[in-house]
């Protein structure tokens, strides 16, 4: 019984200490063709990323698609878990990464920040309008829901006093656990609760904004780094004719 | 409080995610079936050395969750210069792991077949091979035949777990459809339907096969 269990302990070793020293030198990778951009997303994020009737839709999606077009790249999504996202990145599955991410120092350990696309979007406090939370004050001691990886929601939540944080792997479980009564409030960017708010009937939620907001970026591989000024060059063109807008506005995703 | 129709108009989407789910399954059902078996006769019949290394694989692959298993192929092997796409690297982590289980069933069922039978065989001059072929396997296979109905159920609902890197199967694509609809109980109702239909056929082929081997 010891022994296979020793011999096991020590393949699982070997594999860790591999996989150390690959990572230790990404040239390792063979270079993908350059014409095509591989792109990790998480499809159950509405409006940024969605699937609807079986195909990958939302801002993010159809952002790249355009930037692929105008760039002559073309653009390969792979749809998964996101908390896979980071580390396909950083073992060369995908080469970016479109998941709504919000720049924070843990993160740029791993991957690199395009410049966001989204810098300010507000973040609100959803909760049942018949035990409605109308001031920052109540929010304390109150049982809270959010996504996984909503970091600028973690970062505000850490400063009330006694909040309970309740986490769910997407933005639906979120909203359904809150309407089941299993929380107080839903903490989520406004431009996330936006197509649950048209879906249902937005008069039983009462909405509190609150003193913080998110930035949304794309990451990118740090095996990939020529992609940063790549993107970021595109991003510029769009913002500076009009088309980012105009694109945001498409998605209802509004700046403040 | 079911929305029929909502299902209804999910169904070309839901078709070629069973389609996936199937696919899933059959490619781990083969990997899994076909090492499982080598494997539980290495264990009960082979070389020390093999059966040793039979059983390191086996607490390798049953020791750890089926998900970090999935994971670390798609993201690890890639590292090594073999990329897989979504549906192959899910398809390989459900089969390795699923001949972990097979080859500890096989093994009791190899093991359960008497000395005696085994004497009369080398008496009678099978070759090793023969008796394999012939004697144990036949036995063998109609003694653990209910486990390995089980280990098939289990594979089907596992290939779920393919959708957390990617592959558009039953339960990704249904939860899809909840990110549009919100509907929980018609979207996890439909779920819990396919795979219980799908379960239910297994099982149904399982008896069906039972009866058939059983003694005349």
């Amino acid at each position: 019984m010891i022994k296979p269990l020793i011999a096991a302990l020590l393949i699982a070793i070997g594999l860790f200490f591999g996989m150390r020293t690959y990572f230790a030198k990404p040239e390792a990778i063979a270079a993908e063709s350059q014409r095509k951009i591989i792109v990790g997303t998480e499809s159950n994020y509405p409006p940024f990323e969605f699937i609807k009737d079986g195909t990958l839709s939302g801002f993010e999606i159809e952002l790249l698609e355009t930037i692929g077009k105008r760039l002559g790249l073309s653009i390969e999504f792979r749809d998964m878990a996101f908390d896979n996202l980071l580390f396909a990145a950083s073992s060369g599955q995908i080469q970016l990464i479109a998941a709504a991410l919000t720049p924070t120092p843990e993160r740029a350990r791993q991957v690199l920040f395009c410049e966001p696309y989204l810098q300010a979007s507000k973040i609100i406090a959803l909760s049942s309008a018949a035990r409605p939370l109308t001031s920052l004050a109540e929010l304390k001691g109150k049982t809270l829901l959010m996504t996984d990886g909503f970091t600028s929601g973690e970062e505000f939540i850490k400063g009330i006093e006694g909040a309970v944080v309740k986490k769910f792997p997407t933005i639906t479980d979120g909203f359904l656990a809150l309407k089941n009564g299993q929380a107080d409030a839903l903490v989520v960017s406004s431009t996330a609760a936006a197509p649950w708010l048209a879906a249902t009937d937005a008069a039983l939620f009462y909405s509190l904004v609150l003193p913080a907001t998110e930035a949304s970026a794309f990451a990118v591989s740090k095996l990939h780094p020529e992609l940063v000024t790549i993107i970021d060059q595109a991003l510029k063109a769009m913002k500076d004719d009009g088309s980012l807008v105009e694109l945001l506005e498409k998605w209802h995703i509004t700046k403040d | 409080m079911i929305n029929f129709s909502l299902i209804i108009s999910f169904m070309p989407v839901l078709l070629l995610a069973l389609g996936q789910t199937l696919a899933v399954t059959a490619c781990s059902l083969v990997v899994g079936f076909s090492l499982g078996t080598l494997f539980g006769l290495v264990q009960a019949r082979g070389p020390r050395s093999l059966a040793f290394a039979v059983n390191v694989y086996a607490t390798l692959f049953r020791g750890t969750p089926m998900l970090v298993q999935i994971a670390f192929i798609f993201f690890f092997l890639p590292t090594l210069g073999i990329a897989l796409s979504s549906f192959s690297a899910a398809a390989l982590a459900i089969g390795l792991n699923s001949a972990a289980y097979v080859s500890q069933i096989v093994r009791s069922g190899v093991n359960g077949v008497s000395q005696e039978e085994l004497d009369a065989a080398q008496v009678l001059g099978f070759s090793s091979l023969q008796t394999a072929l012939f004697l144990v396997l036949p036995q063998a296979l109609r003694n653990v035949l209910p486990s390995l109905t089980n280990e098939c159920i289990t594979l089907l609902k596992d290939s779920s777990l393919a959708s957390t890197i990617g592959v558009h199967e039953v339960y990704k694509e249904s939860r899809g459809l909840l990110n549009q609809s919100y509907d929980v109980v018609t979207v996890f109702f439909m779920i819990a339907a396919v795979y219980l239909l799908l379960t239910s056929i297994i099982a149904g082929l399982s008896h069906f096969l039972e009866k058939k081997l059983r003694y005349q």
